[in-house]
């Protein structure tokens, strides 16, 4: 029953990246299967789904293609959301790695700092952060970046901490290693290893706000987006449901294959990864 | 034999993926008696208590016959009554008394839960129960040394005193077999003896059968009445425990018997050594002190002035039990860690380790530890090669099989990763790497604590043959007096971070002069008598 | 013949002393964390672009300069960035978190009217999701391997996976558009009296769906953080023995497994208490219920940035008391950190 699990686990990892493959294709590809700006007006407003063959998925109030807004909406959402993600876990390192290496003074300052930014409401700063600098694309990148670092950067440096103190860190010492390279051959690999079991559900994440912040109307007005489609579709949930539906299932997919292709990626590389 | 109180037919356990861990092993427990069962690890030991106590994971698969006296049915049977078994007809202790304790309740409310399910009584009175059965186990509440044991959490007590409560909590049903997995592996050399005692006083006192598991042969013979050697999962020897260890049968058991010396408690037998030349170049720690800062503010001393003469081509042994300061006084010897004050000198100079690596090395404790999971052994060896000696390249890898080759490693094993090679390979494979750096001294820092006996004995003929062949002088530090006794030409021991007597070993062992030396010595089980015999003899008792 | 060379600590000052120790030593540990945040958010109004009185006159309509200097001297505004901070971090100290533009009133009163609702919303949620996420992970962990934990582990990956935004609106269209069971949105009838009792239960029924989506949001973890702890306690030392010491099953789930690895999921509600006042932001805009979050964006929204960053400011100030509380919680679990206050980092 437990290696059947396992397998279960296994081939989601191997069916979440699938997926997300064929996602991150068709988000590629976008203007090549859906030609034309989304945002324009298509057809007659608020066909249903499966009515009509060339608007497979209906159109909106403003008769625009529902079909065309989900394969271009992927693409914003996945970019920026991997984006965001990589800058997180970038930024987290970093901080992380410098709080582990350097002495006690440096290292409290930064854990304060990682403490500060850890208190503050995640997405009520990438809120702020959005409505102060802007609404564009790269702004909710950075906006999501700056929010969402502090557990990397928690994690590396509780990793530093751990493998500084290790048995084969004294050894390579006594084999006259220098400090330098003690850092960068024998510590910071082990420390980034468990890092990989972040990426999935950070990514994942990064989705998320993405899309509330543009459900909230801070994203690029110019680019259609999942989240932004929804807020779009609340108005009319008595009559035309699937404006909202569609969407959000488009953005629990993904964000489910992510985590599940992240997670797969831990396992195979033998990484243990609770969080 | 009186009829047996348990008796196991034919136990086979298997994991899955892995050959049988117990395999075909029968054995008989008669009333009052302690049998012990000793082997090395993988030798199925504790798997066979597990499987009598029904401890075993579910996805083992175990067959065979297990009966108690007076009970009906096979208790290994797929769906046997154990209703009743656990606690009172079999009591159990384990290896490590920490974990066998709940962190997070007082002693009292865990001993109380077990009085509770076991007799029928109110939570109010069983609380007197409990104090009744925490004096029992020598932790008394009248007295100097007092205290409100049951309002304390586990987190409280030292090792010694958890095992006591675990042992009391074993008692709790009173049962009539007590299954002890290594109950002493984990403690001090003088906490060990002093829950012998105890084990053997309380299992006397109520006519209680022992199965006794351990490694240490020495804690085998003297504690049980018949000892059953266990190799692989199968019963390799059987016998009166004596008798056995002074005349083993099978190859294995001399083996094992002749790689555990300590047993032979003739402390004066230290072996002859040819060819050591103690000559100049002595290194010299002097008056070294150390503090640390403690937990929960405050320092703690770990050295308070130790002075120690080491010199090429000699080993020097240095005994004590945890927190003596041992462990801290050889860091600061290869440089990683530093003295408060006190001086090093080498050959008669100031001698900095750090700066000076290559004349000081060091061999730890645990081999998989001290290799980096993610370097092969030849890149770990090439390390000290490359920093300390220059070499690079082809000579390098020369250099490579050379010292694999000296230490008996195969040189095609260097491309394995480190966990693809056993615990010897592993240590010797971790000398070779101090090798590397041609030291004129090596600290062996509990060099061969986690390796099996038959594997340590092999280790430390390596050790005495590098002393030989290139004259390094050696600091052995070690908690177990047998190993310093086979390998030690001087021997030092500590206490609290300092030095309690040092000299000659010979003379350490056979004369010791102070107290804690002697209660030291008085603590480690010989093979050859019953234990408390051979307490009884002691100069403490 | 014993002899215990080490002895029991020394007897603790009584329990009393210690706690208010330890919520003294929690408090200072907090403040330079809020500092670090107040500077922060000053940065962060010093990246907009115009100032409080630009937004503030363009909000209320009105361009008489003098008003606008008035203004500006009252808050420093025409000062270098050194005396601007000096003016900001003294009007903190006093608890003036300046004028909204929105609303035309005092921004600490505006955040004071909305906290109740949200506070009320957050704690149902937290208690929730932490009460739900421990049975429901500690069942999977204890029939792990079978199909329960296998649709349990499952369920929460997918429910992790969804935004709350969207659950919360199909949450509407099931219950509020088609069954008709729940209201749509807001906190209470509009217009309508029922009497105390009759309050309280309309207030509620407004409450059902706005709480059950935040805390279903926050399910996934707690059920992952219980199993993962309860599996990683059954292996322990103590579950072995107690299971060997013939303690009946019910008292080894419950006090030797279920009581300890409760210690995660406490430490999560604190750690997770920042998240899950961001996560209302959208479920109070979705439901339209006045609180906090609803706040914060309409304070986006008009573009009224004092009143923005007060809301961050309070949000911290409230994770930061949550934590606190949950910390003294966590204390009380946990016998190993109640000791000094000192050890407890």
């Amino acid at each position: 029953m437990i290696a059947a699990l396992r397998e279960f686990r296994g081939a989601g990892g191997v069916l979440g990246g699938l997926v997300l493959l064929v996602i991150a294709l068709i988000a590629a590809a976008a203007s090549w299967i859906a030609p034309g700006d989304p945002l324009n007006m298509v057809a007659r407003p608020l066909t249903q789904p499966f009515a009509d063959p060339r608007y497979l998925l209906g159109t909106d109030q403003l008769g625009r293609n529902v079909l065309a807004g989900l394969v271009h909406g992927a693409r914003v959402s996945m970019s920026v959301g991997a984006a965001a993600a990589a800058a997180a876990i970038c930024v987290g390192i970093l901080v992380g790695t410098m709080a582990g290496f350097s002495g006690r003074r440096i290292d409290n300052g930064l854990m304060r700092i990682t403490e500060a930014f850890q208190t503050v409401p995640t997405f009520l700063l990438a809120l702020a952060l959005v409505s102060v600098l802007g609404a564009s694309a790269l702004n909710v990148v950075v906006a999501i970046g700056i929010s969402s670092w502090p557990p990397t950067a928690r994690l590396v440096r509780a990793e530093v901490l751990r493998l500084k103190g290790a048995d084969y860190v004294d050894a390579a010492r006594l084999a006259g290693r220098g400090s330098l390279a003690i850092a960068f051959m024998e510590v910071l690999p082990g420390a980034l290893q468990p890092v990989v079991a972040l990426i999935g559900v950070t990514v994942g994440e990064a989705i998320l706000v993405e899309s509330a912040l543009a459900f909230l109307g801070l994203s690029d007005p110019n680019l259609v987006s999942w989240g932004g489609m929804i807020a779009n579709g609340r108005a009319l949930l008595r009559t035309a449901p699937y404006l909202v539906v569609l969407p959000g299932l488009a953005i629990a997919i993904a964000v489910l294959c992510v985590t599940l292709a992240g997670d797969g990626l831990a396992n195979r590389l033998g990484i243990v990864g609770r969080r | 034999m009186s009829k047996p109180v348990l008796q196991l037919d034919d136990l086979m356990v298997r994991f899955p993926g892995s050959p049988p861990a117990v395999d075909g092993l029968s054995l008989g427990l008669a009333p009052g008696e302690v049998l012990s069962l000793v082997g090395e690890s993988g030798s199925g030991k504790s798997t066979t208590l597990h499987a009598i106590a029904g401890l075993l994971p579910r996805d083992a698969v175990a067959t065979g016959d297990l009966r108690l006296d007076g009970r009906p049915g096979n208790l290994l049977a797929t769906n046997a009554d154990r209703r009743g078994i656990a606690g009172r007809e079999i009591g159990m202790i384990f290896q490590n008394p920490g974990a066998s304790l709940n962190p997070v309740l007082t002693i009292g409310s865990q001993l109380d839960e077990i009085v509770t399910a076991h007799r029928e009584l109110r939570r109010d009175a069983a609380r007197a129960v409990t104090e009744e059965l925490i004096d029992a186990v020598g932790l008394p509440r009248m007295g100097p040394q007092a205290k409100d044991w049951a309002r304390a959490f586990p987190h409280q007590l030292s090792g010694g005193q958890k095992q006591r409560i675990a042992i009391a909590a074993a008692l709790v049903g009173n049962p009539r077999i007590l299954l002890a997995d290594e109950p002493t592996t984990a403690l001090d050399a003088t906490v060990q003896a002093q829950i012998l005692d105890l084990i053997l006083q309380l299992v006397d006192e109520r006519g209680i059968a022992v199965m006794f598991v351990t490694h240490d042969l020495g804690v085998a013979a003297a504690v049980g009445d018949r000892m059953i050697v266990l190799k692989d999962g199968r019963l390799v020897e059987e016998g009166a425990a004596r008798t056995l260890v002074r005349n083993p049968g099978a190859e294995y058991t001399r083996e094992l018997v002749s790689a555990s010396l300590p047993f032979t408690r003739d402390f004066s037998v230290v072996r002859k050594r040819d060819g050591v030349s103690v000559g100049a170049g002595a290194l010299k720690l002097s008056n070294v002190h150390r503090r640390f800062a403690a937990r929960g503010g405050g320092r703690v001393q770990a050295l308070g002035g130790v002075t120690l003469t080491l010199s090429p081509g000699e080993i020097v042994g240095l005994i004590g039990e945890s927190g003596s300061g041992k462990t801290t006084l050889g860091r600061i010897a290869v440089g990683l860690e530093r003295a408060d004050s006190g001086s090093l000198t080498l050959d008669g100079r100031a001698f900095q380790p750090a700066a000076e690596r290559s004349l000081v090395q060091m061999v730890f404790q645990d081999p998989l530890a001290c290799f980096n999971p993610r370097q092969s052994i030849a890149r770990a060896l090439t390390h000290p090669l490359r920093c300390l000696r220059g070499m690079g390249g082809k000579s390098a890898k020369q250099q490579i099989s050379a010292l694999m080759e000296g230490v008996g490693l195969d040189p095609r094993l260097g491309k394995r990763m480190p966990h693809q090679l056993s615990g010897g390979q592993l240590q010797r494979a971790a000398i070779a790497r101090a090798l590397a750096a041609q030291p004129h001294f090596l600290v062996c820092d509990e060099a061969v604590a986690s390796l099996d006996v038959s594997i340590r004995a092999q280790v430390l003929d390596l050790l005495e043959d590098l002393r030989k062949r290139q004259g390094l002088g050696l600091l052995f530090i070690s908690h177990d007096l047998g190993v310093v006794q086979q390998i030690a030409d001087r021997t030092i021991v500590m206490r609290n971070g300092i030095e309690v007597e040092s000299g000659p070993t010979a003379s350490i062992l056979s004369a010791p002069r102070e107290a804690y030396t002697q209660q030291l010595l008085a603590s480690v089980p010989s093979g050859l008598h019953p234990w408390r015999e051979s307490r009884a003899g002691s100069v403490l008792a | 013949m014993t002899s215990h060379s080490d002895s029991m600590p020394n007897a603790p000052p009584s329990g009393a002393a210690r706690f208010v120790r330890f919520v003294f030593w929690r408090i200072a540990q907090a403040i330079p964390v809020l500092a670090l945040v107040a500077v922060g958010v000053f940065f962060l109004l010093e990246l907009a672009e115009g100032d409080a009185v630009d937004a503030y006159l363009a909000g209320i309509g009105s361009g008489d300069a003098g008003f606008a200097a008035d203004l500006r001297e009252r808050y420093g505004l025409g000062d270098g960035v050194g005396s601007r901070f000096a003016t900001y971090i003294m009007r903190l100290l006093v608890l003036d978190f300046g004028q909204s533009v929105a609303f035309s009133r005092d921004v600490g009163s505006v955040i004071m009217e909305r906290l109740p609702n949200t506070l009320l919303m957050m704690v149902s949620a937290i208690a929730l999701s932490a009460s739900f996420g421990v049975v429901l992970g500690g069942l999977a962990a204890l029939r792990r391997g079978g199909p329960l934990d296998a649709g349990i582990t499952f369920g929460a990956l997918v429910l992790n996976a969804m935004p709350g935004f969207w659950l919360g609106l199909l949450g509407i269209i099931l219950f509020a558009v088609k069954l008709r069971w729940l209201p749509i949105g807001g906190l209470s009838t509009l217009d309508a009296d029922y009497g105390p009792l009759g309050s309280v239960l309309d207030v509620a029924r407004h409450l059902i769906l706005p709480v059950t989506t935040l805390a279903l949001t926050y399910l996934a973890l707690y059920m992952r953080l219980m199993r993962g702890a309860m599996i990683d306690v059954d292996n322990s030392g103590w579950v072995l023995a107690a299971r060997a010491r013939g303690l009946p099953a019910r008292n080894v789930v419950l006090r030797h497994i279920g009581r300890p690895a409760l210690l995660p999921v406490v430490t999560m509600i604190g750690l997770q208490s920042g998240t899950l006042l961001g996560g209302s932001i959208v479920i109070e805009t979705v439901f339209s219920i006045p609180g906090l979050g609803a706040l914060a964006y309409e304070a986006v929204n008009q573009r009224d940035l004092q009143l923005l960053a007060g809301i961050l400011l309070a949000g911290t100030l409230l994770v930061v008391i949550v934590n606190i509380v949950v910390d003294l919680a966590y204390g009380l679990l946990d016998p190993r950190v109640r000791l000094g206050a000192g050890d407890a980092q």
